[in-house]
């Protein structure tokens, strides 16, 4: 036992002095983890036990923080809000662009053209692009959807107004600005897969409905698996839509977690509360990122 | 495992340092630069070239050649929430930096502001502010902050559309809706004669409840009430606060004077008006710099006094103020109050006030901004600035002064009571009343009672119990 020990840690003597260079270049990115990531978190959460004046801490006041975030009255309504988000995201926004994907995959011609078109919302800067979904929202004759609503003769819609469907609203939006980022790990994920399974499928008969299903969607069930755990995590984080488009209404329908924290931080100045909010989605999202690495684990296992 | 545990400890070591060393910036003391010059940083100072930037800069040429003791160093940095409290704690506020007064409670609970007293009174500042303006700016006898302007909420109109609908009089000016039932009446007029909304509030980013509450006030509603075991209560769940909010109900869903869309953000709310497509809304005189975002020509611009309501006539106090950050040294805070007259903030009318007054109302003229709405004086009517200002708003007036005449008299009516906003969680609160708003305007069959009756209970147990 004892000698076994000993090799060991001299070893690790020499792995360590093999990888000191290593260890050198990985040091910018390290200080700035530090500086930009690692020092804030943990700052965030010591000072989420503090009472704050400002951002200088005053008073350590154990559990108070946390107290007054969870037994706030909009705390559940506002919890709820981020979980919509986060099912309607998966129901609306899972299928479009692995559906896309493997369409772009399918056909023959034009497909450089296709692919430039669908990559335009990701190019666009995203507070205009939910300035642009503001006015097609636009709840009267001068919306856009309201203005094709009138070519069929139906009155206006209220759209985001509409506090049963607002999330929903918003979740198509956000559909449609990040589908295509995600549709081209899936793409080439696809051009990853070997082409003479495609063949053997084709000439066994299968048409392309049976080729997504059965050729292409084993083979990349992994990295579905992975970005859909990837969606639900960034979805969580949801601010800038509800800021920007809505206000969080109406009457708090659309509050997110995350406009819930800004609101605390910047609009009423409670930043111990921001911060205590700010642990809580902390942990919620660390549990979520361990689920992920196992599953990346899996996934990197069986390839 | 030996490696990665002391790698670990000395990771938790390194965070815990910084934790300590990371919140101990303080305020430079040194006010004095080399040439021994007391220096003081300005805020809000302009970042394009053009009107206001060469104006400020002249006006420090001119202030250093006359003051060669005091050194102006410009600072960029206006306030922002998002950027205050960073900059606070790290000592990196500008000298003398400017706020609305919804800030001076924050700046004042939060040791921000310098003691002025003292610079005041050297500079013979001596019972010169008005009531409601001291009020405001003082705790316990000291005083905290400079108020630079003082604004009261209005009704401001679209005289085109008011000349549509026949609500203008012969000689120029507006017909004057006296109660909020007269807004509505107003209201239907202009829908039908323009087709246009009749009288929007906003109801999003806390400014529906912002401008919601002198609406309610004046149903007789008061929001928050100070015990005097220093706690407060929330007591507005009453009936008046119903039919405040009927009122706002009513206007979308029994008359139909609102306009489609019910998220109303301050932008949305100063868009839609100088577009034209609504007739009346609540605004203060600095609401000129949002309309001349959208290009509202100046002669549609109007205002006259709020309308009472059923319990009394009262409008909100607002207004801009200039605070000289904690812990600047007696000479700082004298050479900020010169600063401050220098740039026609003072009560004095010398000539350099006089000067820097004229000044200001040539730069609004240059830089195409709406001149012709008074503003409420800071300091008492005694004071020989407020009629020197009244005499230059005329000589410079680019509106039709006709169409504010009601407004600009109505700054010395005192039967319309001044009310600053409620001095405990405002922002909270009006986030609840954006809530109960956004509610009323979506949901026709609201139950209004019982909607207040839980915002009520909500707000006194999520934020008034929570006080430190």
């Amino acid at each position: 036992m004892k000698a076994n020990t000993k090799i060991s840690r001299e070893k690790r003597k020499q792995k360590l002095k093999r990888y000191l260079g290593a260890w050198i270049l990985l040091l910018p990115a390290v200080i700035v983890l530090y500086l930009m990531i690692w020092r804030p978190s943990f700052m965030g959460i010591v000072w989420s036990f503090f009472k704050m004046k400002g951002y200088t801490p005053t008073e350590f006041v154990g559990l108070d923080n946390y107290i007054q975030v969870i037994t706030n009255s909009d705390f559940g309504r506002v919890m709820w809000n981020t979980v919509q988000y986060v099912f309607w995201s998966f129901l609306i926004g899972f299928l479009p662009p692995l559906l896309l994907a493997f369409m772009l995959n399918e056909i023959v011609h034009f497909r450089t053209t296709l692919r430039t078109a669908i990559y335009l919302p990701a190019i666009l800067p995203g507070v205009s692009i939910l300035l642009l979904w503001y006015f097609i929202y636009f709840p009267n004759e001068t919306g856009m959807l309201n203005m094709l609503l009138a070519k069929f003769g139906v009155d206006p819609y209220v759209w985001l107004n509409d506090s049963r469907f607002t999330i929903i609203f918003i979740v198509i939006e956000m559909t449609w600005q990040g589908f295509a980022a995600t549709m081209f790990l899936y793409y080439a994920s696809i051009q990853g897969i070997d082409t003479t399974l495609y063949e053997a499928a084709t000439l066994d008969g299968a048409n392309p409905f049976q080729r997504f299903i059965h050729v292409a969607l084993p083979q990349m069930s992994g990295l579905v698996v992975l970005n859909v755990v990837r969606q639900m995590i960034g979805v969580f984080q949801v601010l800038q839509q509800p800021m920007v488009m809505t206000g969080g209404g109406p009457n708090g329908a659309s509050t997110s977690v995350g406009y819930q924290m800004y609101q605390y931080g910047f609009v009423q100045g409670r930043v111990g509360q921001a911060l205590a909010l700010g642990t809580i989605v902390f942990a919620i999202l660390i549990v979520a990122t361990c689920f992920y690495f196992y599953l990346n684990k899996k996934v990197e296992e069986n390839q | 495992m030996k490696a990665k545990k002391v790698l670990a400890i000395v990771v938790i070591l390194a965070l815990a340092v910084a934790a300590v060393t990371g919140c101990t910036a303080t305020q430079t003391g040194n006010d004095k630069n080399d040439q021994g010059q007391t220096v003081i940083s300005v805020g809000n100072w302009p970042t394009k070239e053009g009107t206001a930037l060469d104006l400020i800069t002249k006006q420090k040429a001119e202030f250093e050649e006359a003051n060669p003791d005091i050194s102006i160093v410009p600072d960029t940095w206006a306030f922002d929430l998002q950027t205050f409290y960073s900059k606070a704690a790290a000592g990196q506020l500008p000298n003398v930096y400017y706020s609305n007064f919804t800030e001076i409670e924050k700046i004042i609970s939060g040791d921000y502001g310098a003691d002025i007293t003292d610079g005041l009174k050297r500079a013979g500042y001596e019972n010169v502010y008005n009531e409601s303006i001291l009020d405001l700016i003082s705790r316990d006898g000291k005083i905290y902050t400079y108020p630079t302007d003082a604004y009261t909420l209005g009704l401001a109109y679209n005289a085109d559309l008011f000349e549509q609908a026949g609500l203008m009089n012969d000689d120029g000016t507006p017909q004057q809706p006296k109660t909020w039932d007269d807004v509505i009446e107003f209201g239907k007029k202009i829908k039908e004669t323009t087709g246009k909304a009749g009288f929007i509030i906003p109801t999003m980013n806390n400014n529906g409840g912002w401008i919601f509450s002198p609406i309610a006030w004046s149903y007789g509603v008061e929001f928050v009430k100070a015990n005097d075991d220093g706690s407060y209560t929330a007591t507005f769940d009453c009936q008046e606060m119903y039919d405040a909010l009927k009122f706002i109900s009513d206007l979308k869903w029994e008359h139909g004077i609102f306009v489609d869309n019910i998220l109303i953000d301050p932008d949305e709310y100063y868009r839609q008006f100088s577009l034209g497509n609504v007739g009346m809304i609540l605004g203060a005189p600095n609401m000129v710099d949002r309309l001349k975002k959208f290009e509202m020509p100046f002669e549609n611009i109007g205002i006259m006094p709020i309308p009472e309501g059923p319990a009394k006539h009262v409008t909100l106090t607002g207004g801009y103020t200039a605070t000289v950050s904690a812990g600047a040294t007696e000479d700082q805070i004298d050479a900020a109050i010169k600063w401050l007259e220098k740039t026609g903030k003072g009560f004095r009318l010398d000539d350099v006030g006089k000067q820097a007054i004229e000044e200001e109302y040539q730069k609004k003229i240059a830089t195409n901004t709406a001149v012709g709405i008074d503003t409420l004086k800071v300091y008492k009517d005694d004071t020989e600035v407020a009629e020197f200002r009244k005499e230059m708003l005329e000589k410079y007036a680019n509106v039709d002064l006709n169409h504010v005449k009601l407004y600009n008299e109505s700054l010395n009516d005192t039967s319309i009571e001044l009310h600053p906003e409620v001095e405990i969680c405002a922002q909270e609160l009006y986030g609840t009343l954006d809530k109960l708003i956004q509610e009323v305007l979506t949901n026709q069959n609201a139950d209004i009672p019982s909607l207040v009756s839980t915002a009520n209970k909500e707000f006194q147990s999520n934020y008034l119990d929570n006080l430190n």
